[in-house]
């Protein structure tokens, strides 16, 4: 529906208003002018009969029964002087004279005529009254004289046509003051109808969200107030809601920067809150904040536990696998109030890592027991045989040196694990200036007999090395010897094992390169872990105690160094980048 | 207020949903068991078809009874159309996914002919073509739809790619044939399932747009 203006309706009602004024004061006037038009007709109608009664003697007296001749030729004469139809009628009514109508005899009676009905009570009489014989509205002013009643009638030609041009005049004029008035009425409405249009405009923007908007000119009446009030209501909006977006904010913030993925959605389906890591951890990728879970997420078993919580509204507890392989631990928490269930909070939490760890801490329980029980089940063995044997000298020495070969490795491992728990604790190795060439070759000359052994090939060429550098002796020594150890541990009868560098920019690469079974490629990146051997089997062939290269990884870390490896079926390279600068 | 016919589309529309994500996890879990040699999750794959195909007639039945008794029109009418025929392009992937899960069934726990690689490269494609097909048509967006088109050129590539790698293998040593044929059957499937996956965003762009796209 089209809302009225209020400047139409001032139209309209002044227009009403106008209209009824003008036909008021049209009536009025006219009836006015009318009456008084009348009155000095009718005075001067009197005076006519006066006078006629005044000088018409004999009449005058009133005591003649008969109408004279004489008396006729008066009234003649007489209706001639004025142009006044003149009747005379007796005191029955009968008409005895009329200066218009020859044959009297055809008049009616005028006993009922109203203004002869007064004459005869009062003396005198009027009335008007529309004549059938002249056509016209006649005005008859009558006098009681003596025996008759002498009756003066005057058509109303003059009255009638002075007062159609009063009409006329006032018409026109009324006319010219409507139009007139109604352009005062329309300018004066727009004059004060702008201002309630500019509040209506201005609160129509406002409340489509356009807040910078104000009312700039106030007009100095009530609309004024009104407008000044909007314009602070605005303001006041206007920092409510800066206030709110502020904490919105602040609220998004914290949410998002929580770690774990929280959503918060309600019965009718609709993701109400969702935060960044949600959207991470479930790879949604969609902008809009806001959706229908199950066109949102895109993970069956989750949706399918979203829909069962919102239907049965119990917490739960669940741990999913999604399909990029992260495993989840799912928080439900039901939202309700008095009426019911409102909604749910969703909790997700990345637990992949901490599998990972789980696992890891579990295989290294499972390896070191094993790696401790082993040689202490082969020395109970041996001391259980020698006890047996004990008078055999020779047998019992032999035996002895086969355990105290294990008491041996069992130091080894137990050293090498004392080793790497103080690199993984203590951050306490002083660095001074050393020359890496030199340690370098320390290590190969101290592993060059068991080299020699397999026939092993050693060959160098670290001249890149040949300087100083800042670094702790036994850290450097513990990565360069333990890996090369590995490299003729791993290597073939008859093999090979290159060590040489490469320099670029700040950075020295020491790449020690053999020529053994290499390492397939899924096992790469577990080989520092503890006990982590790619042969399941767990073979003491190679010998070792299956924590040197994660003596390697934690000596190297403390020495800000970095290592990695690649292999294939030729053998496998290790690279130590070592910074120079 | 939701009209009683956009309540029913609702709830058909999170059915669709379901179905997608099920045929999602379908090829990733075939795939999968096919990498890992994992039996025991490609019988589950095999036995969770049945669970597919009774979604697809629930979901047709639906979209009859939409049909007959709501009289959908425009958007809602293209809505029910389209998951008509996404109905069906799911329970085929569905179907296919079975096929290779029994592809891991058949070989019983020895690795596959070679270590996979491009396979698993083609269910990660495959998957988020479906992926952007549901975003496409959750936000009504037509040109993420027309993205997808382009990802199945590369599925085909992969499939002519394997192909490819696969003969020659067959040329040089013939006792390998019945692996090989395996992997080709399996890489066949895996471009099959990247057809209807465009299909199913031609069945998008025309629920958005009103227009069909397919053989342009």
């Amino acid at each position: 529906m089209k809302t009225k203006k209020v400047r139409n309706k001032i139209i309209l009602y002044s227009s009403f208003i106008l209209i009824f004024m003008v036909f008021f004061f049209l009536w009025f006037i006219t009836a006015s002018v009318y009456q008084s038009h009348l009155g000095i007709l009718e005075k001067e109608m009197v005076l006519k009969l006066n006078l006629m009664e005044h000088s018409n003697g004999p009449f005058a007296s009133g005591k003649k029964a008969v109408l004279q001749e004489a008396d006729r030729k008066f009234f003649t004469d007489i209706s001639h002087v004025l142009g006044q139809r003149i009747t005379v009628v007796d005191r029955k009514g009968k008409v005895v004279y009329d200066s218009d109508v020859r044959d009297i005899s055809s008049m009616d009676n005028h006993r009922d005529r109203e203004e002869i009905m007064n004459a005869m009570e009062s003396g005198r009489g009027r009335s008007i009254r529309y004549s059938d014989t002249l056509g016209i509205d006649m005005l008859y002013v009558a006098k009681l004289s003596g025996d008759y009643i002498i009756r003066i009638a005057k058509p109303l030609y003059d009255i009638n046509s002075s007062l159609t041009d009063i009409r006329y005049k006032i018409i026109i004029s009324g006319i010219m003051a409507g139009i007139i008035s109604i352009i005062l009425v329309i300018y004066f409405s727009n004059k004060i109808s702008r201002p309630i249009g500019e509040a209506i405009n201005f609160a129509q923007i406002f409340s489509n969200g356009d807040f910078s908007k104000r009312i700039m000119n106030y007009s100095d009446d009530d609309i004024g107030t009104l407008q000044k009030s909007l314009n602070k209501l605005a303001d006041t909006i206007v920092g409510k809601i800066n206030s709110l977006l502020l904490e919105q904010k602040k609220l998004e913030l914290t949410i998002d920067s929580i770690h774990d993925g929280i959503a918060l959605i309600d019965t009718g389906r609709w993701i109400q809150i969702m935060n960044a890591s949600f959207r991470r951890i479930l790879d949604i990728d969609t902008d809009s904040a806001r959706g229908v879970y199950f066109q949102v997420i895109r993970s069956s078993p989750l949706n399918a536990i979203i829909e069962l919580s919102l239907e049965s509204g119990q917490p739960g507890c669940r741990e999913i696998t999604l399909l990029n392989g992260t495993s989840c631990e799912i928080l439900i928490i039901p939202i309700s109030d008095y009426s019911g269930i409102q909604g749910i909070l969703l909790s997700l939490h990345d637990i992949t890592e901490r599998k990972k760890i789980d696992e890891i801490k579990a295989d290294l329980i499972g390896n070191m027991s094993h790696e401790l029980k082993t040689p202490v089940a082969i020395l109970k063995g041996y001391l259980e045989t020698m006890g047996q044997y004990l008078g055999d000298r020779k047998m019992s020495m032999d035996i002895l040196g086969k355990a105290i070969a294990n008491v041996d490795r069992q130091n080894t491992l137990i050293n090498d694990i004392l080793k790497l728990n103080r690199l993984e604790k203590s951050h306490d190795f002083y660095m001074e200036k050393i020359n890496l060439a030199e340690v370098v070759e320390t290590c190969i000359s101290l592993l060059k007999p068991k080299a020699d052994n397999i026939n092993l090939e050693i060959t160098s060429d670290i001249r890149d090395l040949d300087r100083l550098f800042s670094c702790n002796r036994f850290l450097a020594e513990e990565v360069i010897f333990n890996i090369v150890d590995n490299a003729i541990n791993y290597n073939t009868r008859g093999g090979k094992i290159n060590i040489r560098t490469a320099e670029s920019d700040s950075l020295i690469t020491l790449e020690i390169r053999d020529t053994g079974i290499g390492i397939p490629r899924e096992s790469l990146d577990r080989i520092f872990e503890r006990f982590y051997r790619v042969d399941k089997s767990r073979s003491r062939d190679t010998g070792g105690t299956g924590l040197g290269l994660s003596i390697v990884k934690h000596a190297a870390e403390l020495l800000k160094w970095t290592i990695d490896a690649q292999s294939d079926i030729n053998g496998t390279s290790f690279f130590i980048r070592i910074k120079t600068a | 207020m939701a009209t009683h016919l956009e309540m029913e589309l609702s709830q058909l529309t999170s059915k669709v949903y379901r179905m997608a994500d099920m045929s999602m996890e379908f090829i990733h879990n075939s795939v999968e068991s096919l990498k890992n040699s994992d039996t025991k999750l490609a019988a589950r794959v095999v036995e969770s078809d049945s669970e597919m195909d009774r979604l697809e007639v629930e979901i047709d039945d639906d979209c009859i009874k939409i049909l007959v008794t709501k009289q959908p029109a425009a958007i809602h009418l293209r809505m029910v159309l389209a998951f008509l025929k996404i109905n069906t392009d799911l329970e085929r992937i569905a179907d296919l996914c079975t096929s290779i899960a029994k592809e891991t069934l058949r070989l019983d726990g020895k690795p596959a002919l070679k270590p996979l690689i491009d396979i698993p490269r083609m269910a990660d494609i495959a998957i988020s073509m479906l992926k952007k097909c549901f975003r496409a048509f959750s936000e009504k967006n037509s040109a993420l739809a027309k993205e997808v088109l382009a990802m199945d050129k590369q599925i085909d590539e992969l499939n002519i790619q394997i192909y490819r790698e696969l003969f020659s293998y067959i040329t040089e040593s013939p006792h390998i044939i019945s692996g090989a044929l395996g992997l080709i059957m399996v890489s066949k499937a895996m471009e099959r399932i990247g057809d209807h996956a465009k299909n199913i965003a031609e069945r998008v762009v025309y629920y958005i747009d009103g227009i069909n796209i397919s053989h342009e």
